[in-house]
């Protein structure tokens, strides 16, 4: 068959992006997903978990990682700045699955005690800092900081119900999120691995929320630069040498 | 070949699911000997119903004694969970209590210690649970005591689990905040698709071939630059925005609460008696498991000392009560006791004891003789005139006997198959 007229070329064209995309998609779904359960686990998975020190600070620093090699991949061969927001949406959607298919459909915890950390706002964030910077390392820096600082403040205009006073019946003062933690029981979920609130930040009170998330971008500015070659190495185009 | 991989396939997972039993329990057989016998000895469990209604309470109690000769292959009881085990958030923990203290966030036991527990669970998801009490350790696992199945039986469609907060809210926790979730996710969806969109919509593997070919302003426009610079401040306005408008929302919020309760030792009381202040003394001289009679044989050295006759009256060791039929006609499981009889008050005597029943079988505790540490473990009660019970640890090495057909110290014919006692 004779190739087809222009019209037909571009359609063609448009149609072999949309398949690899969503290839792509899936691709990321499974492997950002797993890494995800396997690195940030318990502190995504659970209300209970999201604390000042911990959540906040672990969370972008593992979930820097993809985001930064595929930005990578994307802006250096595609000059794309979505590498960040493609990973991020692509684990939204495979923790949403999860969430409602396993942790509700079968084993029946409340949606809003399984709720995944909101990550949107801080890929948006690296996004643009790269394009708008077009460096590798001041996205590292400020994207890399922007990534954790925003995590808190997106995920608290969900998460502040949850952290209402209770002063249950027994004697203790608890939060919503520790009383649903004692209430929906996971039996292999004892509370003392809950690792939360625990450190040596005790001269900031309150306010550790900052110092954390500070500390999280420093880190993860250290981490983005480490999985942008992780980027490079895997997106490498080898080729054999003709004998 | 494709089709007959197919088939195959099918027929693999045809003959899987149908044959696949219901989990009916927990795997608590399973549980090494020693680890039943010689950590958490759970003794007195009662469940105050069998069936609930969604939303209806129900109460589950019980004593647990910690083994003095801790293995050494489980970590110390250092930091401790009281829980119970079920199917996932079937039945919610409304109240956990240890020796009258609340136990919501994890504590500590110890060695040697008795402590009384009570769970007020409510129903929740229509069906039936085997209901277990537990104690989880930390580093060492979770320690199973015996389960019973109980019904949550109704239609759990539209259940509440409201709680009043301390600024005189009403909230259920089953909703709550589910309007703010999906309210947030959603408009951080949509921006999140709208600029993936802004850009996937341009031709996608085309622009391998132009970058360092065309000009860069070809591929992100000076309009590009102008929409991300947009997006980056509409994002940090946003999320500020929100983030403010939330704590006008929510002025008065706590943080996760990691505290640690101290829990009292178990005070005596007339009815019952404690090992730590336990006046019976017991030394344990020998124990002999015979496998194919399914019996347990021990001889202990007992010096009465306390101040009225004392009977020894049960013996209690992985999850299993064995009690003197004398003392306790109703019990399911039957204890031996030569010379049977009231100990007087500051004798000492040599008793033996045979615990003889296929339950050490369908238990799996037969398998101590396999563990890498043979020793067995348990507590051994003694009554007075008016049933007030002492308790006393008892342990030491078991040597296996396998005579066919006999028990360790009669040799009597009570062997049985186990499938007899399910």
């Amino acid at each position: 068959m004779a190739l087809m007229t222009p019209a037909q070329g571009v359609w063609l064209e448009r149609r072999t992006d949309i398949v690899w995309i969503l290839v792509a998609f899936g691709a990321m779904v499974g492997g950002f997903h797993v890494h995800q359960m396997l690195t940030v686990g318990d502190w995504d998975f659970w209300l209970d978990w999201k604390d000042r020190r911990w959540w906040v600070t672990l969370t972008p620093i593992l979930l820097i990682t993809f985001p930064a090699a595929v930005q990578y991949i994307l802006w250096t061969n595609f000059r794309l700045p979505i590498g960040a927001t493609f990973c991020i949406m692509a684990l939204h959607f495979g923790q949403w699955m999860n969430r409602i298919i396993n942790f509700y459909g079968w084993a029946w915890f409340p949606v809003n005690f399984v709720t995944p950390t909101l990550m949107i706002p801080s890929a948006i964030f690296l996004d643009t800092m790269l394009m708008l910077t077009k460096s590798y390392m001041f996205t590292a820096l400020f994207g890399g900081m922007g990534f954790s600082l925003l995590m808190y403040p997106a995920n608290w205009v969900w998460l502040a119900p949850f952290h209402l006073a209770v002063h249950h019946p027994t004697g203790p003062l608890m939060s919503v999120a520790d009383l649903m933690g004692m209430e929906y029981v996971r039996s292999a979920t004892p509370e003392y691995i809950r690792i939360i609130e625990r450190g040596t930040l005790r001269t900031f009170g309150r306010d550790v929320t900052p110092v954390s998330a500070w500390f999280g971008g420093f880190v993860s500015g250290l981490v983005y630069l480490w999985w942008v070659f992780m980027g490079k190495w895997f997106g490498k185009v080898y080729f054999l040498k003709q004998t | 070949m494709g089709i007959k991989r197919g088939v195959l396939s099918a027929i693999v997972i045809g003959v899987i699911a149908v044959t696949a039993g219901t989990a009916w329990a927990h795997g608590e057989r399973s549980q090494e000997p020693f680890l039943r016998m010689r950590t958490i000895t759970f003794f007195d469990n009662h469940w105050s119903k069998k069936s609930v209604k969604p939303g209806e309470m129900m109460e589950l109690t019980g004593r647990f004694h910690v083994y003095s000769e801790w293995p050494r292959a489980v970590y110390l009881p250092e930091s401790i969970f009281v829980h119970y085990s079920v199917p996932g958030p079937s039945m919610l923990k409304k109240e956990a209590w240890l020796n009258g203290v609340p136990v919501i966030n994890s504590t500590g036991i110890e060695l040697g210690g008795d402590y009384e527990s009570k769970m007020v669970i409510q129903g929740r998801v229509t069906g039936t649970y085997h209901v277990h009490p537990m104690v989880n350790i930390e580093a060492g696992g979770p320690l199973v005591g015996p389960g019973e199945f109980v019904t949550v039986d109704g239609d759990w469609t539209g259940f509440q689990n409201n709680v009043k907060t301390i600024t005189g809210e009403t909230v259920d926790m089953e909703r709550l905040g589910l309007g703010r979730i999906a309210g947030w996710w959603g408009l951080w969806i949509v921006i999140g698709v709208f600029w993936l969109y802004y850009w996937a919509r341009r031709p996608f593997f085309r622009r391998t071939d132009q970058v360092g070919k065309v000009p860069e302003e070809q591929l992100v426009t000076p309009g590009d630059k102008t929409f991300a610079l947009v997006m980056i401040i509409g994002t940090v306005v946003l999320v500020g925005a929100g983030n403010a408008a939330t704590k006008a929302a929510y002025p008065i919020t706590i943080p996760l609460q990691a505290g640690r309760v101290h829990v009292p030792e178990l005070k005596p009381t007339t009815a019952f008696t404690p090992f730590k202040q336990a006046t019976v003394k017991v030394k344990s001289l020998d124990g002999v498991y015979t496998v194919p009679g399914r019996s347990m044989v021990m001889n202990l050295e007992v010096t009465n000392g306390s101040n009225r006759p004392q009977q020894l009256g049960g013996f209690v060791s992985a999850n299993l009560q064995f009690r003197d039929p004398g003392l306790y006609p109703d019990t399911r499981l039957k204890l031996k006791v030569e010379p049977y009889g009231p100990i007087a008050p500051g004798q000492t005597v040599k008793v033996t004891l045979d615990a003889t029943d296929a339950e050490w079988e369908y238990q799996r505790l037969a398998e101590l003789i396999y563990d890498t540490d043979s020793r067995y473990g348990g507590i051994v009660e003694f009554f007075d005139a008016d049933k007030n019970r002492q308790i006393v640890e008892v342990g030491g090495p078991v040597i296996p006997n396998f005579e066919a057909g006999s028990t360790s110290e009669s040799g009597a014919k009570k062997f049985r198959r186990s499938t007899e006692y399910k």
